[in-house]
């Protein structure tokens, strides 16, 4: 675990690797088209102007509700699925780098950690957009997402470090994480709200880590105070992740550039 | 100052089929214990790449590692330049180590010349000051000029190279390694590249290069490594190594 926080602080140090390829991966995506990366705030939304009016009339709701409510869901929710999706190939797409420069191997993972916080921020746009087009009311409360996404952001990174070293030697797990990311999203309060639930699925509603990771960082943003549970699952995943993460990483550290 | 140790370094490298490397198949081989007609671990194939290796590089060292396709040469350029970390025994790099195994990594085509030159200074280590302060240098040394404003994917093949050599060789390391002697470009811009690749080499503490070519061994290299199936074969003095080395193969050609 030693090793691990050392190559962990040593790529932090190198920070103009990290957010050099990282910035590079957004632009070389988006080169020569007029947009630019402006296509990823672009294509959320449509996303969520879309689903918005459809889920709304499903939903029987007003749009002035259910709008700010799926956007919000969806620009943390891309947050937490993009930083697991992306986080299993953290080191399969760095292997020309990894064979060659000798930079602790974590860089790649916070390139890719990076990556996808910009993405973020592009995304982001969206919400004070909606908010302010549906007059939604902003209170001390909305202040509290500034914690959550960094709460968000934390697991995230413990996440792509596990997942990383993981799929680098088991190369079906890129699959299976992504078919448990889509069941994930079915039982995750993104499109639905888990008041629309009976009691006995809310019951379940307060036990899934998703939930509760989307609501500490969404929820401020309708102006709802995350409940104290909440709080604790997420820190609790901080904690018990990184530790996780570390112990394995540490561990198979040096065995990740055979597995490429 | 620069040196490299190795203390019985072994290299050992698995080679998972498609199937041993699925999570899928190693939860069903435990499932189902390893009682069907397989043996566990069946499926894994371990390459001894470098077995027992012990040396010691010291500056003013100019290596050459010989030895016939599959020795484990480039495996061993590996652990000198610190990327591998060997499965058993210890290798010890001190020094900052510059390996110009692929010029062209992180080469990005649809940028401009000018900001792959940013690009890889930065991969290479420097900051965006040392980064933009490299650029006239390149600019001058590439004979690029103006071609450097469009995206490299314009270039040919040839000026892509001589964009990623002049970057790369801009930087003088303390440790540098070389698989094979870098060669391009036109007659004379050759002529130029190989006299920067001699001052590169003079001023580097150790030198290391991996070669084919007797001729480029002797004219860099003063200490030879000599590599066969993973093992050190030989190691010492230039001329002694090569001429056992070319009595060994020829002794093979003629069985």
């Amino acid at each position: 675990m030693k090793s691990a926080t050392q190559d962990l602080g040593q790529a932090l140090k190198a920070w103009r690797i990290w957010v050099l390829l990282g910035t590079n991966d957004i632009r070389q995506r988006y080169r020569r088209s007029t947009l630019g990366q402006f296509w990823i705030t672009a294509t959320i939304a449509i996303t969520v102007v879309g689903l918005g009016i459809v889920y709304s009339a499903i939903f029987k709701q007003s749009i002035e509700q259910y709008l700010p409510y799926v956007a919000a869901g969806f620009v943390v929710w891309f947050l937490i699925t993009g930083m697991i999706t992306d986080g299993c190939r953290t080191f399969l797409d760095s292997e020309g780098y990894a064979k060659q420069l000798t930079v602790p191997l974590s860089v790649y993972v916070l390139r890719a950690w990076f990556r996808i916080l910009v993405t973020f921020a592009h995304n982001a746009i969206i919400v004070p957009v909606i908010l302010v087009i549906f007059l939604v009311p902003v209170d001390w409360a909305f202040w509290l997402f500034v914690p959550g996404i960094c709460l968000v952001a934390l697991n995230g990174f413990w996440m792509m470090l596990l997942l990383g070293t993981l799929c680098a030697r088991f190369r079906d797990l890129p699959q299976i994480v992504s078919s448990f990311i889509q069941v994930v999203f079915f039982v995750t309060p993104v499109m639905f709200r888990s008041d629309q639930l009976p009691a006995s699925g809310r019951a379940v509603m307060d036990l899934n880590p998703f939930a509760a990771l989307l609501a500490v960082a969404r929820d401020p943003l309708l102006g709802r105070v995350p409940s104290p549970l909440e709080y604790a699952i997420v820190i609790g995943m901080v904690v018990f992740g990184w530790a996780v993460a570390l112990l394995v990483y540490g561990k198979y550290r040096t065995r990740i550039t055979y597995w490429l | 100052m620069a040196c490299i140790t190795l203390q019985a370094a072994c290299v050992q490298f698995p080679i998972y089929n498609a199937r041993s490397r699925s999570l899928k198949s190693t939860i069903a081989r435990h499932a189902v214990g390893a009682t069907i007609g397989s043996r566990p671990n069946k499926d894994i194939v371990v390459v001894n790449a470098l077995n027992n290796i012990t040396l010691a590089l010291r500056p003013g060292d100019r290596v050459g590692i010989i030895g016939h396709n599959g020795a484990g040469k480039t495996t061993l350029l590996r652990v000198l330049s610190g990327t591998y970390v060997p499965t058993s025994g210890s290798a010890e790099v001190i020094g900052d180590v510059s390996a110009l195994t692929d010029i062209q990594m992180g080469m990005d085509l649809e940028a401009s010349g000018h900001e792959n030159i940013i690009m890889r200074a930065i991969l290479l280590g420097m900051n965006y000051q040392q980064a933009r302060a490299l650029a006239p240098e390149v600019e001058q040394f590439s004979e690029l000029g103006e071609y450097l404003d469009l995206p490299v994917r314009t270039y040919s093949t040839g000026m892509m190279l001589r964009l990623a050599f002049a970057v790369t060789t801009s930087i003088q390391p303390e440790i540098l390694i070389m698989d094979e002697l870098i060669a391009v470009g036109d007659a004379s811009f050759m002529e130029k590249a190989t006299q920067r690749i001699k001052t590169l080499i003079a001023k580097a503490n150790i030198f290391v290069l991996a070669s084919h070519d007797e001729g480029t061994l002797k004219r860099f290299c003063n200490r030879a490594i000599w590599l066969n199936r993973g093992e050190l074969a030989a190691d010492g003095p230039l001329d002694g190594v090569l001429a056992a080395y070319n009595k060994a193969s020829h002794q093979t050609v003629e069985e």
